[in-house]
């Protein structure tokens, strides 16, 4: 008996731990202005405008600022003031007791007639009533040209089914004397004809010519080469999905030279069974590219500002570490004096794989999600 | 000039060494019953008021001018004991005092060397009162004592973990008689490593170092263990709700060679084995066990050759574990498999030390100290799955190993020349061996006719450095008013072909304005030279010691502090120190780094920055009479700046608190019953938290499917901006002894957090939940937003049993 008032009396001193609701005392509530925008040379620059909102609100949107007077400098010369063009929709929110709960939301679009262009910087200044005002700035970089591509292709098996792995190494030139910073993007489309998933066992199978496009979420871009190792994504793999969308490097270690950047392209569905652009080693007739299947990986080398690698550096590990109680919070960088966001620019060059023949005559070509949700 | 120099200094010289017509009195002060040496024991001669004080040996020698003296001999809690003596020629007096049978309310000078001694910033606690005042468990702590003194800031609730005037846990020096003592914690923080059976005396230096301390910032835990009882065999034997502790002492020959043993064990995983066996009774495929505990043992050996040499050997070994095991089988085609998961953590100290005092004359007394600290850390876990049929298995096991180990020689002299000096000088060398991290990993499987297991080890190499120092100090009476402790402290590190060197001056000097009211002033310069690299809130064994490297840099601090020391009537001792203190080269985890991503290039995962910290500290003590205690306030602020964190912005430290009131009390009612009384009060923790949330701008690809998914970032408006509430506790604790045919038997009850006070301990964005049925008779549930805090310990009761012999 002892015994068991001795370990109830342990269990509950030593694992007891209880939890309450506490009120916020804290400053820093009121809502801030957030800009974001990335400007592509050669696009009509645009912004988008909000206000945060506080983590006690229960809002489901963040509501944008249709009264901003947004300024945009050029050079630091005044340029224009850009023009409110957001989508406004509405949601609705069931709550108890039947009643329903309208928000009106909307992208908070901002947008001038000045088209961006490489070299320049453009500085917004904006203001709203009830708000403290904001300023950011940006430069527009170069782009980097990739002047050469080449592939070593491989098939492997460990135990789980041949695995096709591609080396695809691009060549650039990190230009000299200034620092650079990059973004590596990958994209996947995949087509493959309608009415393979149509067949019935058993029954002779005539291909179609309608070709369903699919973007793939998963991309399967691992990151091999070192140039990755200074900001922890060594090894890292690009899904393309929202989890690992890019990759980010700066030019610490190739400032200046001719650079070999080395990436592992892992494809996953080689030889596994089901549906497969590729050549299969059952040569199924339906995985022929012959009829229309193909793959088409594009890979983008992207120049982007000092403030939005800190921007994106810093948001990766907010994101990773977020539930982490063993790391303090990673606080996300921001070029955005007085206010939340980013005011970004980008400039890129791509190289496109394609695996089979796209596009091919006589084929049509619809996107799948389109194809199946024509609403 | 420079001949005005060599007269300068040999004026000096001379005044130091120039004895005429004096005389030296010198020997061990100890207590009667048990010949355990006094430390810090006054002795002055009553007329001129001149004398001083024991060393941590018990040793003294003060030369006074010859003829008819009366010397006085006195401690707090003893009876003091006056000498009429002619002195003629150097004499050794070794003295025994006697404990007071009940405290009274006899003043005692010990109380007076207080203001009128150099040294400020400094609180001694006697062993005794470690065990009177309540804590978390009933469990004595000596660091949760620590904690209850101004200047020194709690970690996170129920923690041993102590942050001294805006350092950080790193900063601290923990002495177990002279051996450092790496991780001080048990169970995560919540208990210290030190056994309060076997500790004599607990010294705190927050500042105002004295030059023979080195190699921390921020503080020294100067703990002195018991020597042995040498006249006969006494005991202690304690049970407690969560652990159980003895302690043994006695003479092996007496007056002449004696030893002290001391150990204590929890027993949490053997009072759960039954709930254990209970719980996998219903599981008839296989069985789980999992369990912690923590144990460590004090031992002590001291032989005395003769009444000028005395050998002592004392070690220290402690060491938690966690762990599960869990056993099973499963059957498949036929053929039986078990499976054996396997998991541990453990982590531990192991100290020696060997020291040889020797008296060369009336005049100079040495310390001979040969040291070991060992501090290791693992984890491991094993799985392995094994065919019952043909032996084959296949296993997952890995293991990760970190740990520092020290080998020190150090030599140490007190030389009395008279005049008002005692001079303190050494040197010391430490071999360190940091092991920052080391993982071994095997897997493989020959289930399957598998036949390629991984078998590796990686993680960081193993550094070696070398730590020399040396130094001189002077502690000087230049006149009954004015007194002077002033010093250097050298030190110099090896370390990957690199040195780092540091000449750290160290001064301390007292003012007695008046016969009851001293000002003091104190400068200190202090270098560490090895980090610990921690990410949590509290005290984890993942916390990494680290070296300085040809990289990362050593900490250095200067630290400035003013103080005025009086008593209030004859019964109250009132202080109130300043403090501004400086530091360099404080190391962080990079934001987003943590431990468990360390395995290797640690040193690119770290930010290096300053931090400066400044405030005031109040303590008002009462030494004397039936209640004794302190009441203790300190207004401070601590602040850091790191280039790469909070974007190069001044942010609060993570202990930076505004206000800390302690108080601790005790009173003995008669010789049956005492009771403890502690209150503290601290502003709440500074932390990280989050305001706003705003949509995030990560590129997109395709068709921007997935965009807006996951996007939401949160602002924090900076870190360590968010205060959480203010942090306060009533403890209670008393202590009912009798004296029984053999001994003492003391029931010991406590109550922890009194009026259960919710102190946050984590707080988080959560949500408040609304359910019910709405006027349809429909059900429905309803969230908003709220700020969660999380607490640990209620209201807790607890009870021991101790009998002393």
């Amino acid at each position: 008996m002892k015994t068991k008032i001795h370990i109830l009396f342990l269990l509950t001193a030593l694992f007891y731990s209880c939890e309450k609701t506490i009120e916020f005392n804290g400053a820093n509530m009121d809502p801030k202005i957030v800009v974001q925008g990335n400007l592509l040379s050669g696009d009509p620059i645009r912004a988008l405008v909000y206000k945060s909102r506080s983590l006690l609100s229960d809002e489901e949107f963040y509501n944008s600022l249709p009264n901003a007077i947004v300024k945009l400098y050029e050079n630091n010369e005044y340029v224009e003031t850009l023009e409110y063009a957001g989508r406004v929709d509405t949601f609705r929110k069931q709550l108890p007791y039947d009643v329903v709960k309208e928000y009106i939301f909307t992208n908070g679009n901002y947008s001038a007639k000045t088209v961006a262009e490489v070299g320049k910087t453009y500085r917004l200044e904006i203001s709203c009533d009830g708000f403290d005002p904001v300023t950011c700035e940006t430069t527009i970089p170069a782009p980097v040209e990739i002047t050469k591509v080449d592939t070593i292709t491989e098939v492997s098996d460990i135990g789980n089914g041949p695995v096709k792995n591609s080396w695809i190494y691009i060549y650039f030139k990190d230009p000299e004397g200034t620092k650079n910073y990059y973004m590596l993007q990958s994209e996947k489309t995949t087509g493959h004809i309608l009415n393979y998933y149509e067949q019935y066992s058993g029954e002779s199978f005539v291909p179609s010519d309608t070709i369903l496009l699919r973007h793939e979420s998963f991309t399967g871009i691992q990151l091999a080469d070192p140039v990755f190792n200074n900001n922890n994504q060594a090894d890292d793999v690009i899904m393309g999905s929202p989890d690992n969308r890019f990759a980010i490097f700066n030019d610490s270690q190739i400032n200046g030279k001719d650079y070999k950047l080395g990436v592992i392209h892992y494809d996953p569905y080689y030889g596994g069974g089901g549906y497969s652009p590729y050549p299969g080693e059952d040569k199924n007739p339906i995985d022929e590219t012959e009829y229309g299947n193909f793959s088409s990986l594009t890979i983008k080398l992207v120049s982007i500002t000092k403030e939005y690698y800190e921007y994106l550096n810093s948001a990766n590990y907010h994101f990773y570490f977020t539930d982490d109680p063993f790391s303090e919070p990673v606080p996300v960088a921001s070029n955005v004096i007085g206010g939340m966001g980013i005011w970004a620019a980008t400039s890129s060059s791509e190289i496109k794989i394609v695996n089979g023949t796209y596009p091919m005559p006589g084929k049509t070509y619809i996107k799948e999600y389109e194809y199946y949700n024509p609403y | 000039m420079k001949k005005n120099y060599l007269l300068l200094c040999l004026s000096i010289f001379s005044a130091i060494f120039s004895q005429a017509q004096k005389v030296t009195i010198s020997g061990y002060v100890s207590d009667v019953a048990t010949g355990e040496k006094l430390i810090n024991a006054n002795i002055f001669e009553t007329e001129s008021l001149s004398g001083t004080i024991s060393n941590e040996y018990g040793f003294y020698s003060v030369t006074l001018p010859a003829g008819k003296k009366q010397i006085q001999y006195s401690f707090v809690g003893y009876e003091k004991q006056n000498f009429q003596l002619d002195l003629i020629k150097d004499t050794v007096l070794n003295i025994t005092l006697k404990l007071m049978g009940e405290i009274d309310e006899i003043t005692v000078l010990g109380n007076r060397s207080k203001i009128e001694s150099s040294q400020m910033s400094m609180v001694e606690i006697p062993g005794s009162k470690l065990q009177k005042l309540p804590v978390l468990f009933g469990e004595p702590d000596v660091l949760k004592v620590i904690q209850l003194l101004p200047g020194v800031q709690s970690g996170t609730e129920g923690t041993s973990g102590i942050y001294v005037r805006g350092g950080g846990p790193d900063q601290n020096l923990f002495l177990l008689d002279g051996v450092p003592v790496y991780n001080a914690s048990h169970l995560f923080g919540f208990f210290s490593v030190f056994n309060p059976t076997a500790v004599k005396t607990v010294k705190l230096y927050k500042g105002g170092f004295p030059a023979r301390f080195g190699g921390r910032l921020s503080s020294v835990i100067d703990i002195r263990m018991k020597e042995g009882n040498d006249k006969e065999i006494k005991g202690e034997v304690s049970i407690g709700l969560i652990s159980s502790r003895f302690s043994l002492e006695g003479p092996i020959i007496k007056d002449k060679t004696s030893f002290i043993i001391s150990g204590r064990r929890t027993y949490l995983d053997i009072l759960a084995q039954p709930a254990i066996k209970i719980a996998n009774k219903n599981d008839d495929y296989g069985n789980t066990t999992a369990g912690y505990y923590f144990y460590d043992l004090n031992a002590k050996v001291n032989h005395k050759f003769s009444e000028k040499s005395r050998l002592y050997f004392s070690s220290y070994m402690g060491r938690d574990k966690a762990y599960s095991k869990e056993d099973y089988y499963y059957v498949n085609e036929h053929i039986r498999y078990d499976n054996k998961n396997e998991m541990g953590i453990g982590w531990g100290n192991i100290t020696s030390a060997l020291r040889w005092n020797y008296v060369f004359g009336p005049k100079l007394f040495s310390n001979t100290t040969l040291t070991f600290s060992n501090y290791n850390f693992d984890v491991k876990e094993e799985y392995k799955t094994t065919n019952t049929k043909t032996g084959k298995y296949s296993e997952d096991y890995f293991k990760y190993i970190s740990g520092i180990k020290d080998y020190t020689a150090k030599i140490d002299f007190d030389y009395y020349p008279g005049g008002g000096h005692e001079v303190k000088f050494g040197a010391s060398n430490i071999w360190h061996s940091f092991k920052p991290g080391v993982n071994h990993e095997k897997n493989g499987s020959a289930l399957e006719g598998e036949t390629t297991p991984l078998d590796t080890i990686y993680g960081n190499a193993d550094i070696a450095g070398m730590e020399f120092s040396a130094f001189i100090e002077d502690n000087f009476d230049i006149s009954p008013r004015l007194k002077l402790n002033y010093g250097l402290h050298f030190s110099l590190f090896n370390v990957q072909q690199t040195n780092y060197m540091s000449l750290q001056p160290r001064a301390s000097l007292s003012f007695l304005a008046a016969e009851n009211l001293s000002f003091k002033m104190s400068y200190a310069k202090m270098s560490q030279y090895i980090h610990l690299l921690s990410s949590s809130t509290i005290s984890l064994p993942t916390d990494l010691w680290l070296p300085v490297t040809e990289k990362v840099k050593p900490q250095d601090s200067h630290q400035i502090a003013l103080g005025a020391f009086t008593k209030l009537g004859k019964k109250f001792d009132f202080s109130v120190e300043g403090f501004y203190k400086t530091m360099d080269n404080l190391i962080e985890y990079k934001e987003g780094s943590s431990f468990t991503g360390i395995s290797s290039g640690w040193e690119s995962k770290i930010e290096t920055g300053k931090g400066w910290a400044y405030g005031a500290e109040f303590l008002l003590e009462k030494n004397v009479g039936k209640t004794t205690g302190w009441i203790g306030y300190t207004l401070s602020w601590a602040e850091r700046k790191f280039e790469n964190l909070n974007f190069g912005e001044v942010f609060p430290a993570r202990y930076d608190r505004r206000h800390d009131i302690s108080v601790a009390l005790t009173h003995e009612f008669n010789e049956r019953i005492d009771i403890g009384v502690t209150w503290v009060y601290g502003t709440g923790n500074a932390t990280t938290l989050g305001t706003q949330q705003y949509p995030g701008f990560l590129p997109m690809t395709g068709n921007g499917y997935y965009y807006g998914f996951e996007n939401d970032i949160t602002y924090y408006g900076g870190r360590n901006q968010y205060r959480m509430p203010s942090y306060h506790r009533l403890d209670i604790g008393v202590n009912f002894h009798k004296q029984k045919k053999r001994g003492i038997r003391t029931w010991s009850l406590g109550i922890y957090n009194v009026y259960s006070r919710q102190n946050p301990f984590y707080l988080y964005w959560g949500y408040d939940t609304e359910s019910g049925y709405n006027q349809q008779g429909q059900y429905y549930e309803q969230s908003k937003p709220a700020l969660k805090q999380l607490s640990l310990f209620p209201l807790i009761p607890s009870v021991s049993y101790t009998f002393k012999f």
